[in-house]
């Protein structure tokens, strides 16, 4: 049976740094079904790039909705606990 | 600063997009319809204290770009667990 | 000989600050601990005396309604959603203004418990230290105890009974490890506890483990204890068959079940037993069995000290039984915190991962930083005692 549900998420950050961060932060984790489930985590300049590969739709969103909450966590941290910049506020 | 997205695809089929329409109140909210309290324990008489915090703010009272990212992923996230949950039901209702 | 400065703190300060995050059951903890540099720290054997002093220890338990335990996804769910907002008031409580100056290392516990929940705290962990540029330790959870217990207490070199709603084990500390002595073979003491508690659809606020005990104080049969199985095996205990055993009884008790002859008498029907009595009747069979392998720990490492840890170790009855043995055994002693330390929650982390940082452990590669669900108090090597 092929990886053939395909779900690709795009997020922009506000800067490139911040994408970066991001990414390392989702990568360690492995898949537990390699077999059924694959996510790779890719960055051009300020956008995380998420790309999942699944057995069913199933599998997909229990993936995909995990992944997003883990996002949503990174982007409170950042947004809560990161240095103030100014400038960034305005972009 | 703009907005998160996604595509949907399979085989032989057109792929479906998935995206942010900050007009519309599911991407203005950290609270999920899909990241809910489990069913099981609201229907215990459990009281959900454990909304996400709401999104951060600036001195003027309009959201950070963070913060509106959340609430933006918030609503995708609605988006595509609905779609995915619609999806599995018409493919089981194929098989009865 | 040990030398806890074997890496100094950041920025030529002369004490070390350490964030903590735990949250491998129900309860999510933040802790700052702050440890000065002390010269008699370079050569000696003094992990138990850091002149510890705690900035902040704030801690939110995700509780669930009467009859319900938590589960995993809910438990995630509530540790996500809190977890900034605790960090930044312990940060405030500390007066934290700058973490990347400030904070030496951020430690989590890496396991063992609950896998979601676990993950969510380590989200944060890890982008902190990315964001911070501050290095990251993970923490054993058992290990997060001892040493607490260690730095309140000041107890040397104690057997450790570490009793919890997902550990139960009896330890003592030999040659860079803590060993496992005894250990229970099914499930933890705080977890047969919190299941009878859900049987008897108590309240799970403040934990079910303190309301069983509120509801054994108030037994008015203490001299008549009501026979349960106790299976002490060796050096190890079980209490899966005295879980199912006490629910039945429960149940039958709620029931009105009149053949059941233990609870109700045989010719008039009178009810003999109180849900206090059989919440009193478990209490002294399971503490009376960690009373007996712990003796035995004890008795092999020839040691009269007795450390409580875990949060099963607020249980004043328990504190009282191990009390009295102690006392059998030439003038031992019982130490024991109170709920700010035996409860889970992040200062323990920062304690235990604090004196792992000073001895040069930190993570190089957040492959690292993966969290497990099972994860031996023996598998950390305790570098920082002889």
């Amino acid at each position: 049976m092929s990886l053939n549900h395909s779900l690709k998420l795009e997020i922009p950050f506000q800067t490139a740094a911040q994408a970066n961060i991001a990414k390392q932060v989702l990568l360690p984790d492995p898949i537990l079904k390699p077999q059924d489930f694959q996510v790779d985590y890719t960055t051009t300049d300020n956008v995380l790039v998420v790309g999942f590969q699944s057995i069913d739709d199933r599998v997909l969103r229990v993936g995909v909705s995990s992944v997003i909450d883990s996002i949503k966590t990174i982007v409170e941290t950042i947004d809560e606990l990161g240095p103030e910049t100014k400038e960034l506020q305005s972009l | 600063m703009l907005h998160p997205t996604a595509t949907y695809s399979l085989p032989d089929i057109e792929p479906t997009r998935f995206v942010v329409n900050p007009a519309e109140a599911r991407f203005q909210t950290t609270d999920g319809k899909t990241t809910g309290a489990s069913p099981h324990v609201l229907n215990a008489g459990q009281v959900d204290r454990d909304k996400p915090s709401e999104p951060r703010r600036t001195a003027t009272g309009e959201m950070t770009p963070l913060g509106q990212l959340r609430a933006n992923l918030t609503g995708l996230q609605d988006d595509i667990n609905e779609f995915l949950t619609h999806r599995m039901e018409l493919a089981k209702g194929k098989k009865d | 000989m040990v030398n806890l400065n074997t890496v100094r703190p950041k920025n030529g300060r002369d004490y070390y600050i350490a964030l903590g995050l735990e949250g491998s059951a129900n309860k999510l903890g933040v802790g700052v601990l702050k440890h000065p540099l002390l010269p008699q720290h370079e050569d000696g054997d003094l992990s138990f005396n850091c002149h510890a002093e705690i900035l902040a220890n704030v801690r939110d338990t995700y509780i669930t309604p009467p009859g319900e335990g938590f589960l995993p996804r809910d438990t995630a769910r509530h540790h996500k959603n809190w977890c900034i907002r605790l960090i930044k008031q312990a940060l405030k409580e500390a007066s934290i203004v700058n973490p990347s100056l400030d904070i030496d290392v951020i430690c989590f516990t890496k396991g063992p418990g609950m896998g979601a929940p676990l993950h969510s705290v380590a989200i944060a962990a890890r982008t902190c230290s990315l964001l911070w540029e501050v290095p990251l330790i993970g923490v054993n959870h058992c290990v997060g105890h001892i040493e607490m217990g260690r730095e309140i207490t000041k107890a040397v070199n104690p057997v450790v009974l570490y009793v919890s709603g997902g550990n139960t084990q009896v330890i003592a500390y030999s040659e860079k490890r803590y060993r496992i002595f005894g250990e229970t073979l099914d499930i933890a003491i705080g977890n047969c506890l919190d299941r009878f508690a859900r049987t008897l659809r108590i309240p799970n606020a403040p934990s079910p483990g303190y309301n069983i005990e509120q509801l054994a104080k108030r037994c008015a049969n203490k001299e008549t204890l009501l026979e349960l199985p106790y299976t002490v095996k060796g050096m190890d205990l079980s209490m899966s068959g005295i879980l199912a055993y006490i629910d039945s009884l429960a149940k039958d008790l709620f029931r009105g079940n009149k053949k059941n002859k233990t609870l109700f008498d045989p010719k008039t029907g009178e009810q003999k037993v109180t849900v206090e009595d059989l919440c009193y009747s478990l209490q002294e069979n399971l503490f009376a069995m960690l009373v007996e392998i712990t003796e035995r720990a004890m008795a092999h490492v020839n040691s009269n000290q007795v450390l409580i840890v875990g949060g099963v170790g607020c249980n004043v009855r328990l504190q009282e039984m191990m009390q009295m043995m102690c006392e059998d055994r030439a003038n031992g002693q019982v130490h024991a915190t109170d709920e700010r330390f035996c409860i889970d929650n992040g200062v323990m982390i920062a304690q235990a991962g604090l004196l792992q940082y000073r001895m040069g452990d930190v993570v190089k590669d957040l492959k690292e930083t993966v969290v497990t669900q099972k994860f031996r108090t023996d598998e950390v090597y305790v570098a920082w005692r002889e």
